[in-house]
């Protein structure tokens, strides 16, 4: 005979355990994350950023890359080409009151990117930007960022979709490349990479002391180069070796995937007449009701 | 006796528009669904007090737009964008790594900052749409036996923002006879005390006067079966509130909210019925669910499948990042969708002219 009470208790542990080993496996098992990784240059190096991109201010003469990849340990997936800002900026110069910023961004391999997309090849710009222009600033003046809730979804279109997944199959390998360039590990990495963040306001990434600091671009080392011939964002295209792969970057992005928006016209001038209609009908009976009220009073 | 929708109906209708509103932060859908609500309200509210409600959902919903947008501006940061002015950046202390108050405010800043609070303004308005067309008393009626023991804290829930119309309306006739101030900010201060006391007062008398006819009455029921039912019913709520978090929380895994959402309402189901045995109750004139109430909850499920559906298939569109910046027109099906929800306007009957002479007038001797 089991007394109800014990039956009870049964059941609530039962599930509670059902519970937890439902909540558990994102937690515990060991996850990838598919998504835009942020990157800086460290004694010519790369080193992940800790920070988003919208709270470091890079100096004059800075690299900043960007990888899509999938990443199973923070910092394991650098971009790659070098960060050399020699290679990409070397020709570009230095202007009173801006800065230069190597910008390289890397769309990883295409069996990492989601099915049936191709972030295209890697790319590399110099960019001249205000001085106190942000990570962010930069990366957005020069392609197009999809984001969504603090986190940057998509560069340039790639991915069309999709937002930071998580990846609990093992069906795309993590293709790390390891003995790479090998990247300064910023200190107390969280376990679980948190996608870039961001937006200032909606998520606040801890900053322990010996991160990069959120550098205040007011001294800058003017570097003068000594030819001074193009204009910048003209094609330049350095072959870079890396340690394990040699790509080409680009001096463009591939042209975006084109969204394919339906023509809106009809459905705009219907959203409209539906507001109207329903706003004014509701204003409308409002009024006539309150009419009817004062009109029942004794 | 006038027929009347079922309140539960009423709920689940708005609750559905809720969830709609929850799945985009697209302007050109939110302001339709708060117009469909709006419109549902005007044509068929009750004449009661709680009927009212309402309008003070539509304020509240201004103000959080108005403080998300403020919000937005002040801790810009650096936002990126088609920058439209430039605040100086205050430097803050260390801890406070991650806020930048001031920074350059761009288009996307404001309109997206815009969006957000226009979604909770929306998900907020449609509570008060449930609020103001379905009556509390009739919607506690319904609760099942299982929730009896929960009396109180169930019919405070409940009736709590009813009552709190009805005694701020009252409060202001009272000090608009007495010739003071009922409006700015003078009228608010004196008012919201006793609205606050007084709503939370009735509330717990209405809770005691349930009390003695019985409601939250233990029964001949054993104690091991009373164990039983709350702890399936904790069970119940504890696996519904993550479930819902899984469900709702775009960034969560699939495999959080789903299954613990159907084993949160399968423990509920459970509990309800292992309690309702024990206690055969009969009810008086019981509300009945017939094709008007499907109609109601059916027209605003419709909004909430396509809606979501689109979300998960468009997301551009749904939750636009508005980079480069240009009209995010919703699709053609999803505006046809949240138009479906109208439905109860015509649907449901018109209340408000016979309830209006048989509530008692509102007694003014308080405060």
């Amino acid at each position: 005979m089991i007394r109800p009470f014990s039956l009870a208790a049964a059941i609530l542990a039962m599930a509670l355990l059902a519970s937890i080993s439902l909540v558990s496996p994102p937690l515990s098992q060991a996850a990838s994350y598919r998504y835009w990784t942020y990157w800086l240059d460290r004694d010519g190096g790369w080193s992940f950023s800790s920070l988003g991109p919208a709270f470091r201010t890079p100096a004059d003469g800075s690299v900043e890359g960007w990888r899509f990849g999938v990443t199973a340990v923070v910092g394991d997936t650098p971009p790659r080409a070098a960060a050399s800002f020699a290679a990409v900026c070397g020709d570009t110069p230095s202007e009173e009151g801006r800065k230069r910023v190597a910008l390289i961004v890397d769309p990883g391999f295409t069996q990492d990117a989601p099915a049936g997309e191709s972030g295209g090849s890697a790319w590399a710009r110099c960019v001249v930007a205000g001085i106190d222009a942000t990570g962010f600033d930069i990366v957005t003046s020069q392609v197009s960022v999809r984001t969504q809730r603090g986190l940057i979804c998509s560069l340039n279109g790639f991915p069309a979709s999709e937002c930071a997944v998580t990846l609990r199959d093992p069906d795309p390998q993590p293709t790390s490349t390891a003995p790479a360039p090998v990247p300064q590990r910023t200190a107390s990495l969280s376990p679980v990479p948190e996608p870039t963040a961001i937006a200032p306001t909606e998520s606040a990434p801890s900053v322990s002391p010996n991160t990069p600091e959120v550098a205040v671009a007011t001294t800058l080392p003017k570097t003068t180069p000594t030819n001074l011939t193009p204009p910048p964002n003209t094609a330049e295209s350095p072959v870079i070796e890396t340690a394990d792969d040699t790509i080409v970057l680009a001096a463009d992005p591939s042209p975006a995937p084109g969204e394919e928006l339906p023509a809106s016209g009809w459905t705009a001038a219907l959203v409209i007449m539906a507001i109207v209609l329903l706003g004014g009908g509701a204003v409308a009976m409002a009024r006539r009701r309150r009419l009817r009220r004062w009109n029942d009073l004794p | 006796m006038t027929p009347r929708l079922h309140a539960a109906a009423w709920w689940l209708w708005a609750l559905a528009l809720a969830v709609t509103a929850s799945r985009t932060t697209n302007p050109l859908l939110l302001l339709p669904i708060t117009c469909v609500a709006a419109f549902v309200v005007a044509a068929r509210r009750s004449s009661a007090p709680w009927g009212r409600a309402f309008g003070y959902f539509v304020k509240l919903g201004v103000v959080i737009i108005v403080i998300r947008t403020l919000f937005a501006v002040i801790f810009a940061g650096s936002s990126g964008g088609d920058v439209l002015w430039v605040l100086p950046v205050v430097p803050l202390p260390g801890w406070l790594s991650g806020i930048t108050l001031g920074g350059s405010v761009s288009t996307q800043l404001v309109i997206g900052a815009f969006s957000a609070g226009l979604q909770l303004a929306t998900i907020l308005i449609c509570v008060g749409a449930a609020n103001s067309l379905a009556s509390p008393a009739r919607l506690l009626k319904s609760v099942p036996a299982a929730l009896y023991e929960l009396g109180v804290a169930v019919v405070v829930a409940i009736t709590f923002a009813p009552q709190l119309i009805s005694d701020l309306l009252r409060l202001r006739s009272v000090r608009k006879l007495r010739g003071r101030p009922t409006r700015g900010l003078h009228g608010l201060v004196a008012v919201t005390l006793p609205v606050i006391e007084g709503a939370l007062s009735r509330s717990i008398t209405l809770a005691a006067a349930m009390d003695a006819r019985g409601y939250g009455r233990l029964g001949d029921r054993s104690s091991q079966l009373r164990y039983l039912t709350a702890g399936l019913l904790l069970l119940s709520l504890s696996m519904s509130v993550i479930g819902i978090y899984g469900f709702l929380d775009a960034s969560a895994p699939l495999l959080l909210g789903l299954p613990l959402l159907v084993l949160g309402l399968a423990a509920g189901l459970s509990a309800v019925a292992l309690g309702s045995r024990g206690t055969p109750r009969t009810r008086y004139r019981p509300d009945t669910w017939e094709w008007r109430e499907w109609a109601t909850v059916l027209s605003a499920m419709v909004p909430a499948v396509i809606v979501s559906l689109y979300s998960a298939w468009q997301p551009l569109l749904m939750s636009p990042t508005w980079q480069p910046l240009s009209w995010m027109v919703p699709p053609l099906l999803t505006l046809a969708a949240v138009l479906v929800a109208v439905l109860p306007a015509w649907v449901a009957p018109d209340e408000s002219a016979n309830t209006a002479k048989q509530l008692p007038q509102p007694a003014l001797v308080q405060a």
